[in-house]
């Protein structure tokens, strides 16, 4: 997929734990871990609009167009 | 309690099937040397064979989609029938029933052609080819079922993955 997840980045930005977003945007650790990670399919408005919140964030920084990733996926 | 039928079902036809290889291989070896012309009363051996093989067809079939639905069964015990490994199992049981099913047309039709040239071997033997009707429309459905199984399945992960 070209959308990459880029959480990892955004939570080193503001020096905090995986563990400390769940608890916060009451998401489980398992299902955060799929989103930064890059395997999951889709995230909710809903979700997102908490992230963003616990973060203080707009989705464009958590979410990046690679189109070079697609054509990877493509050839693959 | 549908598991535990299906477990003694497949037990059954397994004990049917070594019944009928324990007997039946010393018989063929048996009658290479000695005439059993009274076990095959107006039978011959060759039809006694091919009945042998089609039911040892038709038995490993059976255990086959009897294990799939064990399977799915399981899965629904589990509270997850929707995974992508039941729309295979649901697509294994329509080509199951579709390969034994023209395989049993084949043997009806070569039983009618070796009647015509060999005559006396068949004797006794009803060689009728007709098509299953009902089971034809089985495998009909099954292969929707197995697509829609196959679509839900997709969905399902993809919700999995929504987060």
């Amino acid at each position: 997929m070209a959308i990459r997840v880029t959480l990892d980045r955004v939570l080193l930005e503001r020096r905090m734990s995986l563990t400390e977003l769940c608890d916060r945007v009451g998401v489980t650790m398992a299902n955060l871990s799929i989103l930064k990670t890059g395997k999951a399919k889709a995230i909710r408005f809903s979700t997102l609009e908490a992230l963003c919140r616990e973060l203080n964030c707009q989705p464009g920084e958590l979410l990046q167009f690679e189109a070079n990733i697609e054509e990877r996926d493509a050839a693959e | 309690m549908l598991n535990a039928i299906l477990v003694l079902v497949s037990w059954f036809l397994w004990i049917t099937l070594a019944v009928l290889f324990l007997f039946g291989i010393p018989i063929l070896i048996v009658d290479s040397f000695v005439d059993l012309s009274w076990v095959a009363n107006q039978t011959s051996m060759t039809v006694i064979w091919s009945f042998s093989i089609m039911f040892a067809i038709f038995v490993f079939a059976t255990q086959v989609v009897i294990r799939q639905l064990r399977k799915i069964f399981l899965t629904l015990i589990e509270g997850d029938p929707f995974v992508p490994e039941n729309a295979k199992r649901v697509r294994t049981i329509w080509m199951v029933l579709f390969g034994f099913e023209v395989l049993n047309m084949l043997f009806s039709s070569g039983i009618l052609v070796a009647k015509q040239t060999f005559g006396d071997l068949f004797l006794g033997l009803e060689g009728e080819l007709h098509i299953n009707w009902v089971l034809w429309l089985a495998v009909i459905v099954l292969v929707v079922l197995a697509e829609i199984f196959n679509e839900g399945a997709k969905l399902r992960l993809e919700q999995k993955l929504t987060i």
